[in-house]
Formats: C-alpha cells, structure tokens, sequence
C-alpha cells in the first residue's frame, strides 16, 4: 500500500494518493484514491522508475525520477515535478507491523470491521487484533510483539482516521524488553 | 583512400562522423577528455584516446595535443566536426604541415572567411549583394558614430570574428552606441582574443536563409538548396527546415546560384553553408560563409538523400564529387530541432546531471543524432546540446505534424532540457503558417510559458507509484538523479557495471 501527499512544485493544493494492490485481482491492479476521485487500474512496472499506467482503456506510459522528496514524472510529453509532503507507503505485507511501541494505530483510514481481542488478553507477536476496512479492501492490524492487551479504544462500525490509537499494549511479566 | 581517421570533436557529431567512417570500412578514432571517459562517442568508435584535462580549452581545443594523438596513432586525416577547431585556420595548417589531411577547405579559407570584414570585402567584390553600409572597416569610435548616422539607426555592432551572436549588439540610437562597442569589444575579445567590432545596417524580422555548398579540388561547386533557420534564441539557431516557406523556386535559384558564385570565388573545397538574410520583400545579402559541416547538415542530407559526411570524405581524399547539381533534387520537407539541457523555465540555464531516462522516439522519416544515452553525464565543460531530432515528410504539414509526435515521445529525464519548449515552438500557429523571422521568440514570447493545465489524475497516480522510498528492486537508489560521480553497480549508472548490461 502506498500513501503519498503530493503538490507541485509550483504551488497549488495538495493532492493525496492512496494505492493499494487488489491482492484478488493480481496482475498489478491496484485501487487508486486520487483527490476525491476513485480509480481502479492496472499498472505495469517495466523498469526502475518507469512503467505504464491503463486506466479506463487509457494507456499511458511513464518515466519516473526521484530525489530526496522531489519528483518528476513524464506522461504524455510533458515533464511534471511535483514534491512529497507527506508519505506513508510501505510493503503490503509490512502494514501488520507498523507498530513499534505500545500503540496499535490505524494505518490508514476506515472502518473497523472486527476486533479480536479484549483488554487483558495475552497475543503473540504477528497475531492479528483489529480487522479494519479501508477502500473496499480487509486488513488486520497485528501485535509487533509479544504483549497484553492493555486497552481498546475502538469499536466495530467506527470511522477511523490515519494514525488514531485503536488499542494499546502492555508488556508481557516474561517479557525480556530492557525497562527504562 | 584514409585508412584511419581521428574526428577532433566529441558528442552527437562525433558519433555521426564515426557511423559513416566505420560505414566506409575506415576506421574511426575518438579523442576525449577525462569527464567524457564514459561518452557515447567513445564507446561508438574504433579506437579512443584520452587528453588530460576537463575543460575544452584544455583538450578539443588543444591543436598541438591533437595533433601528437595523431602523429602517435598514424593517422591518415582528422575530421574537426563543427565548433572547436573547425574553423581554426591554424590547425588547418597545422594539419597540412604534418601530413595530416584536415577534412574542410584550406587553411587560406578558413582563414579569410572567418573574419567577417575580409568575407565582405571578398564578396561585395564577386557580385554577391551584401547587407547596406556594411563596407566600413573597425575603426576609431568617432568614425564608426559618421558611418552609424549614414546608414541609419538601428544597427547591430558585430565582432569581426565573430560568430554564434558573440559580441554582437543592437543599437537602436545613438547614446547606446559607446556602451554597445565597448561591451561588444570586452565580449569579442573573450570569445575569440580579437576585439575588433563593425556595424552594419539593422534589418527589421529578417529571415535567416543558408545555402549549402559543396566544391571538390577539381574545380566543381554546387548547392544543395537552402535552410531556413530563422527560429533562434540569443541568435543561436534551435529549429532548422528545408525547403524554406519564403523561397519562391526562382529566389531559390537565384540564391543557390549566389552561393556557388561565392564559393567558385574564393575557391571553396568540402562542405561549407553560404548564409543570407532575407528581408521580408525578398531581398537577400550575405551575411557569412561557415568553412565546415553544420549542425543543421541532416535536414540537407533528408531532403538530398545525400550523405555530407561521406561526401566530405570523399572529397578531402581528391576525388570528384559525388554528385552534379543536376543530379540534386530537393524532395518533400525536412525539420531539424536542436536539443539542449537548459532550463527553459530557469533563463535557459544549463541543465548538469546523469540522465536517468532515455527513449528517443523510432519511427520511419524520424532520425536522431544523439552524443547521448541512458546513463550519460552532461556537465558544465562543453556545450549542452545532447541531441538534434529530425523528421522527414511530403510536405510541410506533413513533416511538422510527424515533429511533433517525435517531440511528444522523446523521453530525456535526469537533466532538464527544452523538449517541451520545442513543441510549443512548432505548434505556434505562426510557426504552422511559416511565418518565421529571426525575432520570432520575441515576438510570440507566450512559447517561454508552460501551459498550466489541471494535472490528470495519471499523473498523479504514476508519482505517488513512484515515491516508495523503497522497492522490490535492488537498484532503486541510483534512479534518483544522483551527482555525476557517483558509482554503483546498476545499469542506470556509468561505472564499468555498465558494460555488464
């Protein structure tokens, strides 16, 4: 999944892009929020920063460059350059262990579909605790580590934005963490 | 027939001199200095040699040095390009008095066409019509002031050995005058160590109308046809057609039959460009002759179906022509658009990097004339032009349609260049109509600016794709536009990895 705020580089608004791989359809179909708008897409990668976007029947073949937060973008014969002001993109398989402290936090936003656990429940590190919907897709949001459950913070049917505190850990007594 | 050939030049026309070389089965040998270890010219020749040093002045305009390389390397002639020592009669002679064919007219032309009073004189002399009040020589301040009253404000103040807009200024009355000679002078005798200025008669939106001539050492000289290059920033030229829209066939022939009596009068040998300006009711003087192949030879060679570069050599070895002027025939419509790393949005700034991304457009009727590739660096040492894009069509309309749709899938990214500056150039509906004049930019400077369309969504959505900060694939940090010296071992940099893929 990748998350990425973007603005030219010449002013104008922001824009946040939202990409997550629809793991059912395969093949490189991702489902895109863009703005407000919404779009499902296919995007080949063909080489290192370079690739061909078919959205709608459109195809359109991009070359990428990047550094630090600028970026450029060729589509269509023109060279865009916008700038990353906010980003939040991380391997698919790395959203489960977002968390390194005691707070498991919303990774992006949504519903929260299911949650597992109740306070004072014992989890093992990788165990799933919250089932959270977001673009129409199911993730489970998983302990980093082995712990307690200290506190829920959510429940069912709510809306969730990016970052919120879903629920917190506590330290397992036969945990071997070094105490500050 | 040479057998081995050392081109004194480096980028896009260094390749193109070494494919023809290697064409005719001589082999082709490259010069470079050290930050062009890693160019394409090198890589695309025979055989290359290194020169210490970085800057031009240390290395491709080193004569002496070149001329070692040569003696060392037994080579039979040097092919000079265009720039450098092209037009240095002194290398010529160098050349000649070490046994070494220098592949352009003799040093004696060189050197008299490259001073632009002399040129005049000589043509004024053979008939050819010149630009009004031109035939004062540099002289004291007060003399040029009486010349620039007679023939009338404005004028421009030109180098004598001038060339590329160096040292030349427009002066539209008379309290600028003093200020224009001196900055005019400083500039000439920077550029080319002679800080002798003339002025001449201002003509308002000329046309910048070329003639290419060709003349063998057995007394042949032909045209072949004109270009136009009237499109120019800071008199520099970026776009380049033939046939002209402005020439009637008859002018046309008048003017072919102008150069060939210019080149016939100062006994023109190899390939050279007698250039004109024509003024808007159809008068045409004379402006200079370039004693070398020009930047702007590919639109010649599609509409000729001539190769100038094999002509060149065929010529320097002493045999005839190749061709008569009536075997020449100028077919369909030819365009030629240079390609810069510069900034258009930053005053034309050089742009310096490793390019990341290369992909020139491939289609029939379109040909590219690259120094560059994938993985190439452009630094501040030389010249920024990385490419020249050409097409060929019918007609006019045909060709500048096929222009545009090269220039909308030519993919150069790492440097900035003017890509998209170019394609609004061609699609001014000024430029559509041929209504073309050395003021042009000025006159339409809406070209500077970038539209400032809504970004579509696909743009968007392929920048935030790219922005992970990390990948599946291993290389992905050298995709970044790193600075030129550094090393990595992915096909995207210019380390010896490189010869792996």
């Amino acid at each position: 999944m990748i998350r990425v705020t973007l603005k030219p580089s010449h002013g104008n608004a922001p824009v946040e892009v939202t990409l997550m791989r629809d793991e059912a359809a395969g093949d490189g179909v991702y489902e895109c929020q863009c703005g407000n708008a919404r779009h499902e897409l296919r995007i080949d990668s063909t080489a290192t920063g370079a690739g061909c976007l078919f959205l709608h029947g459109q195809v359109k073949p991009f070359y990428a460059t990047k550094q630090n937060d600028e970026l450029a973008v060729w589509i269509d014969g023109r060279i865009y350059k916008l700038e990353i002001v906010g980003q939040t993109a991380r391997r698919d398989s790395d959203v489960a262990q977002l968390e390194s402290g005691n707070d498991i936090k919303a990774a992006m936003p949504g519903t929260i579909l299911k949650i597992n656990v109740e306070p004072g429940d014992a989890i093992e590190a990788q165990q799933p605790i919250i089932i959270m919907e977001s673009m129409k897709m199911e993730m489970s949001l998983s302990s980093p580590k082995k712990a307690t459950i200290a506190s829920i913070t959510c429940q069912v049917g709510d809306m969730v934005g990016m970052g919120d505190i879903l629920a917190t850990l506590a330290p397992q007594d036969d945990s071997h963490e070094p105490t500050e | 027939m040479f057998r081995r050939i050392l081109i004194a030049n480096r980028g896009e026309i260094a390749v193109r001199v070494t494919q023809t070389l290697q064409q005719m089965g001589i082999t082709a040998v490259s010069i470079y200095a050290r930050p062009d270890r890693h160019a394409k010219h090198v890589r695309m020749a025979d055989e290359g040699y290194a020169m210490e040093g970085e800057s031009a002045a240390d290395t491709y305009l080193r004569g002496d040095k070149i001329i070692d390389i040569a003696k060392a390397h037994h080579i039979d002639a040097i092919h000079p390009g265009y720039g450098f020592l092209s037009e240095n009669a002194t290398f010529a002679k160098w050349c000649q008095d070490n046994d070494i064919t220098f592949i352009g007219p003799s040093a004696t032309v060189i050197a008299n066409m490259g001073d632009k009073l002399i040129a005049k004189k000589i043509m004024a002399e053979a008939g050819i019509p010149v630009v009004p009040g031109l035939t004062i020589s540099a002289g004291d301040e007060a003399s040029i002031r009486r010349e620039a009253i007679k023939i009338g404000y404005p004028v421009l103040v030109k180098a004598a050995a001038g060339g590329g807009g160096k040292g030349m200024r427009l002066v539209t009355e008379e309290k600028r005058l003093a200020d224009a000679l001196a900055a005019a002078q400083r500039e000439a005798k920077s550029a080319f160590g002679d800080d002798r200025v003339f002025i001449e008669k201002y003509i308002e939106k000329p046309r910048h109308v070329e003639i290419q001539i060709f003349g063998d050492t057995h007394g042949q000289a032909v045209h072949l046809f004109e270009r136009e290059c009237s499109i120019q920033r800071r008199h520099q030229k970026i776009v380049e057609e033939s046939p002209s829209p402005a020439l009637s066939p008859t002018l046309r022939q008048h003017m072919g039959e102008a150069a060939v009596q210019a080149a016939k009068a100062i006994g023109y040998t190899n390939a050279g460009t007698v250039e004109f300006i024509l003024d808007q009711e159809g008068h045409y003087y004379f402006l200079e002759v370039n004693t070398r192949l020009q930047v702007e030879h590919p639109v010649t060679e599609l509409i000729t179906h001539q190769n100038l570069v094999e002509a060149q050599i065929l010529v320097a070895a002493g045999q005839p022509l190749p061709f008569t002027q009536d075997s020449l025939r100028q077919t369909g419509h030819a365009i030629e658009v240079r390609i810069y790393a510069e900034d258009p949005e930053r005053n034309f700034l050089p742009s310096t990097g490793k390019i990341v991304h290369y992909v020139p457009p491939a289609a029939p009727y379109v040909r590219v004339d690259s120094g560059v590739t994938a993985g190439s660096l452009v630094t501040v040492h030389y010249d920024p032009m990385l490419a020249k894009l050409i097409v060929w069509g019918t007609t006019r309309a045909a060709s500048l349609q096929r222009m545009r749709w090269a220039l909308s899938r030519f993919v150069i990214m790492g440097v900035t260049t003017n890509i998209e500056f170019l394609r609004r150039v061609i699609e001014h509906p000024a430029f559509q109509q041929g209504d073309l004049h050395t003021h042009f930019l000025e006159e339409h400077e809406e070209v500077y600016a970038p539209s400032d369309d809504d970004i579509p969504d696909a743009v968007w959505i392929a920048a935030a794709f790219s922005s992970k900060p990390s990948s599946h694939h291993a290389s992905d940090a050298s995709y970044q536009s790193d600075s030129p010296n550094v090393e990595s071992n992915s096909p995207w940099s210019v380390g010896e990895s490189w010869r792996a893929f």
